[in-house]
């Protein structure tokens, strides 16, 4: 406790900036981490409101250094004159920062406060009146005072003949102002003066706040030393993090295998072929479906990869080891897929109402060909359909299809159809044509054969 | 107690600073001198004597912290010079007499108020494994008429309003002389 005699002051709101720095970054760091929208909206609204009040009281700083020194303004006449700039710009919707420099100079003018307030007040209401400069008129105005009404008549002809310059020019625009007054203008200077009185209660608050999170061992610090532990790979922060690194890592692995599956160990490439394919051959997705029950059996995606394996059949799945491990064999696979869901469609077609045996010659007809052989399933209405068994039979998506591993250019696919209408069976095969542009590229790329 | 108010203060000791190396301490030494009489007017109506004290009773502690003289003479008052900055108001003083002896403070401002109790019972606080709260005792009320008694309150700043406006104004002349050196400079 001690008593302090004020001989100078300084003005100096680097500590306030600074305090509203650590505000804007605080903001920032919120705005960074996802907290909410109503956060950030807040702190502008305080921000704004701070740097209102800021401003403000530097300018009315100002005004009540000029009003004490040039008119001998006491402790109450200040703070009436406080209110009365701020009723003013509330009646008129001038900014309370535009009247404080003409109030000054009423009060060097005057020496008076009450007379400056008067003279403020005239200027004020005859610049809305006469929609002339409010500084020319000010300036107009504080001569008239000392005696020298040339400028004011001048500015306003019609008091050339009057006997009370100042007197006449006060009734004649007297009012002006609040009646001219824009309300939106009026509107903005309340939520101005409001934003400066909540700045008014929040700069201390800011103050306190900045030092609190600033203090040594405070938020700040904890945040930094929180930030920090994760260098350090035996801190319990950076273990989970690599925890949940090495889940992603492996659960990437297991989609990739997957996708590698279908392009010749390169996962890129096999999606694009799977989304080639599904997308040109849409029965597949019942396939797919067939494909995510047994995923959602492993509950995994490396299920997926078991089970792609496991349909697959045994043989397949010793060659199947991977991106690594998938080659050629990767490939036969893959066609085996491809081939199998052209077949699918044929079967699909089979199955639902077909009853001759032979669509040779109808297929012939229309440019493709289908011979009997083996491997068949059937319809429930005892329709059956043959796919050629030779070579490696891999066992996919429900349908046993020919493995291209060894397949030539231009080899052939022979489809047997019994007990089904070998038109059926044409249109179907026709329509996919049709709809498709052709059977899947990979069939007419010679691996399969029409 | 209006003062007059200087932008830009750090700025203007930077700068002499690096106009001429040490010049501060001149700036101060001059300000200092300026200062002086009222300095010693203020010191001198300190009383000299401890004005808690009674020749009937005890009106207040006189020991600890509070104590008549205690840690530094009861007629402490040093001349201040600051050019930092507040992290909570923008004005602040730049040059200030300050009477720094807590016991003299205490008896400078002590029965300006009413004296009136505020609240005849305290608040609960923490007190060995529980709570308590006590009834605000008299002593404080005592020690206002006893410093009323023998007029020993208010004595700082009647003292420095003396002379007050005028060291004022020479305080911002040197201010005003040593910002000039540097205008010139930068001119």
């Amino acid at each position: 406790m001690s008593v302090i005699v004020k001989l100078l002051s300084k003005f100096d709101d680097s500590g306030i900036r600074k305090a509203k720095g650590s505000f804007s970054g605080l903001k920032g760091a919120i705005g960074a981490i996802g907290i909410g929208v109503g956060i950030s909206q807040i702190t502008d609204l305080l921000l704004d409101s701070a740097k209102a009040a800021s401003g403000d009281a530097k300018s009315t700083k100002l005004l009540n250094t000029q009003l004490v020194r040039n008119a001998g303004a006491t402790k109450a006449q200040i703070k009436q004159s406080d209110k009365f700039i701020e009723k003013l710009s509330l009646q008129t919707g001038i900014l309370d920062d535009d009247l404080r420099p003409a109030y000054a100079k009423f009060g060097n003018v005057t020496h008076n406060v009450k007379d400056a307030q008067k003279l403020l007040t005239i200027t004020i209401d005859a610049a809305a009146g006469s929609g002339k400069s409010q500084t020319k008129i000010a300036q107009a105005v504080a001569k008239a005072y000392d005696g020298n009404t040339k400028s004011l008549q001048n500015m306003f002809p019609e008091l050339k003949k009057s006997k009370d310059v100042l007197g006449d020019f006060t009734t004649e625009y007297e009012g002006m102002a609040a009646i001219n007054a824009d309300p939106f203008m009026k509107f903005n200077n309340s939520m101005d003066i409001l934003k400066e009185k909540l700045g008014a209660v929040i700069l201390p608050l800011l103050s306190d706040f900045v030092d609190y999170i600033s203090k040594p061992g405070g938020p700040i610090d904890q945040m930094s030393a929180f930030l920090d532990s994760f260098q350090d790979p035996n801190s319990d922060a950076s273990k989970m993090f690599t925890n949940i690194k090495d889940a992603v890592k492996d659960a990437f692995g297991h989609v990739k295998d997957f996708f590698a599956l279908f392009g010749n160990g390169d996962a890129m490439k096999g999606f694009g072929n799977v989304v080639k394919t599904l997308v040109m051959a849409l029965p597949a997705l019942i396939a797919l479906k067939g494909i995510m029950v047994l995923a959602s059996a492993g509950k995994a995606v490396a299920g997926l990869v078991t089970a792609m394996k496991a349909i697959a059949g045994a043989n397949a799945a010793s060659s199947l080891g991977g991106v690594a491990g998938a080659g050629a064999a990767g490939i036969s696979v893959v066609m085996v897929g491809v081939a199998a869901i052209a077949a699918t469609q044929f079967a699909a077609a089979v199955a639902t109402g077909m009853a001759d045996a032979s669509i040779k010659a109808a297929l012939a007809a229309k440019g493709s060909q289908a011979t009997t052989t083996t491997s068949v399933f059937s319809g429930s209405n005892g329709q059956t359909m043959s796919i050629p068994n030779t070579g490696d039979i891999h066992d996919l998506f429900g349908f046993k299809a020919e493995a291209a591993k060894n397949a030539k250019p231009n080899n052939i696919i022979n489809i047997t159809v019994t007990n089904a209408d070998p038109k059926a069976t044409v249109d179907a095969i026709a329509k996919y044509v049709k709809l498709n542009g052709a059977l899947p590229s990979v069939l007419t790329t010679g691996k399969y054969g029409r | 107690m209006a003062s007059d108010v200087v932008f830009n203060a750090k700025a203007l000791i930077k700068d002499l600073e690096a106009l001429k190396p040490g010049i501060t301490k001149q700036l101060k030494k001059d300000i200092r001198q300026v200062v002086k009489p009222m300095q010693t007017d203020i010191k001198s109506a300190i009383p000299s004597v401890n004005p808690f004290s009674s020749g009937v009773r005890k009106v207040a502690n006189t020991r600890g912290r509070l104590a008549w003289g205690a840690g530094k003479p009861a007629n402490t008052v040093t001349i201040s010079f600051k050019t930092g900055r507040s992290r909570k108001t923008a004005t602040t003083a730049l040059s200030a007499l300050v009477v720094s002896s807590p016991a003299t403070a205490l008896a400078d401002v002590a029965g300006k108020g009413s004296g009136e109790v505020r609240r005849p019972v305290t608040n609960a606080y923490p007190y060995k494994d529980g709570e308590r709260r006590h009834r605000t005792t008299t002593q404080g009320q005592k020690m206002i008429r006893h410093l009323r008694s023998k007029r020993a309150s208010n004595f700082v700043y009647p003292a420095a309003e003396k002379s007050l406006s005028s060291v004022q104004a020479e305080v911002k002349l040197v201010i005003e002389r040593y910002a000039a050196k540097v205008n010139r400079k930068l001119n």
